[in-house]
C-alpha cells in the first residue's frame, strides 16, 4: 500500500515525532508507515488522515497488484 | 469507535531491566559457586541447576513480557510475529531433539520443560529484537 504521508507531513511542516505525538504512537511506527514497511490499522489510518484533514483514500492507495 | 481489540498483555517497561539484572546476578552467582569449589552432592547439584534455570526463565519472561515505553499497534504486531516464531521454533525443536538422539546413537530422551521454555523465550526475545531493529532502519 502506497501513501503520501511524507508529502503531507512536509506541507504542514511536521516532523515524524510531531505526527507520532499527535496520533499517540511511536516515531518508529510513523517511520515504518512512511517507508511502507508497516500497514496501519483502520483506526490509526483514520487518526493520521484527520491530522492532515484529508480522506484516508487520499492518503493511502492500493498498489496495482493489491487491486 | 467501539474497541474490538483487547489491551496488550504485559508488564511495565522497567521489568526489562529487572529481568536483565536477575539473569546477570544468576550468572555471577553461578561463577562464584563454581569458584569456591564446594563439594555439593548430586541431589544438591540437581536442585541448584533447577533453581538457576527457574530464575533465568523468570528473567527472560520479564524481558519478553515487558512493554515498550510507547507500546503501539506496530510493536504489538512485531511481538505477535516473534511469539509465533518462538512457538514454531518450539515445535520444530521438540520434533528434531529425539531424531538427533537417534542419529547420534544416544538413548532417546525427553526435552526438559525448563530447557524448552528457555529456548522459546530466548527465540522470542532475539526475533523481536531483530524485527524491531529492522523497523528502525
Amino acid at each position: 500500500m502506497k501513501n503520501t504521508l511524507k508529502v503531507e507531513r512536509a506541507k504542514l511542516n511536521l516532523t515524524q515525532q510531531d505526527l507520532a505525538d499527535k496520533v499517540k504512537v511511536s516515531r518508529q511506527t510513523i517511520n515504518s508507515i512512511e517507508t511502507e514497511r508497516y500497514t496501519p490499522s483502520t483506526v490509526l489510518a483514520l487518526k493520521i488522515s484527520k491530522v492532515f484533514a484529508i480522506s484516508v483514500n487520499e492518503l493511502f492507495t492500493l498498489e496495482e497488484h493489491e487491486k | 469507535m467501539k474497541k474490538t481489540k483487547g489491551k496488550a498483555v504485559g508488564v511495565p517497561n522497567y521489568f526489562k531491566k529487572i529481568g536483565i539484572v536477575l539473569i546477570v546476578l544468576v550468572i555471577v552467582v553461578m561463577f562464584i559457586l563454581k569458584g569456591i569449589h564446594y563439594n555439593f552432592d548430586a541431589t544438591q547439584k540437581e536442585n541448584i541447576k533447577i533453581i538457576y534455570m527457574t530464575l533465568i526463565n523468570i528473567g527472560l519472561a520479564f524481558i519478553a513480557l515487558a512493554k515498550e515505553k510507547i507500546e503501539d499497534e506496530m510493536f504489538v504486531f512485531l511481538k505477535l510475529k516473534s511469539f509465533y516464531g518462538a512457538f514454531f521454533f518450539g515445535i520444530v525443536f521438540t520434533i528434531i531433539y529425539p531424531i538427533l538422539d537417534v542419529i547420534t546413537n544416544d538413548d532417546i530422551q525427553q526435552i526438559p520443560a525448563q530447557q524448552l521454555v528457555t529456548m522459546m523465550l530466548f527465540s522470542h526475545i532475539s526475533t523481536y529484537f531483530l524485527l524491531k531493529r529492522s523497523e528502525n532502519k
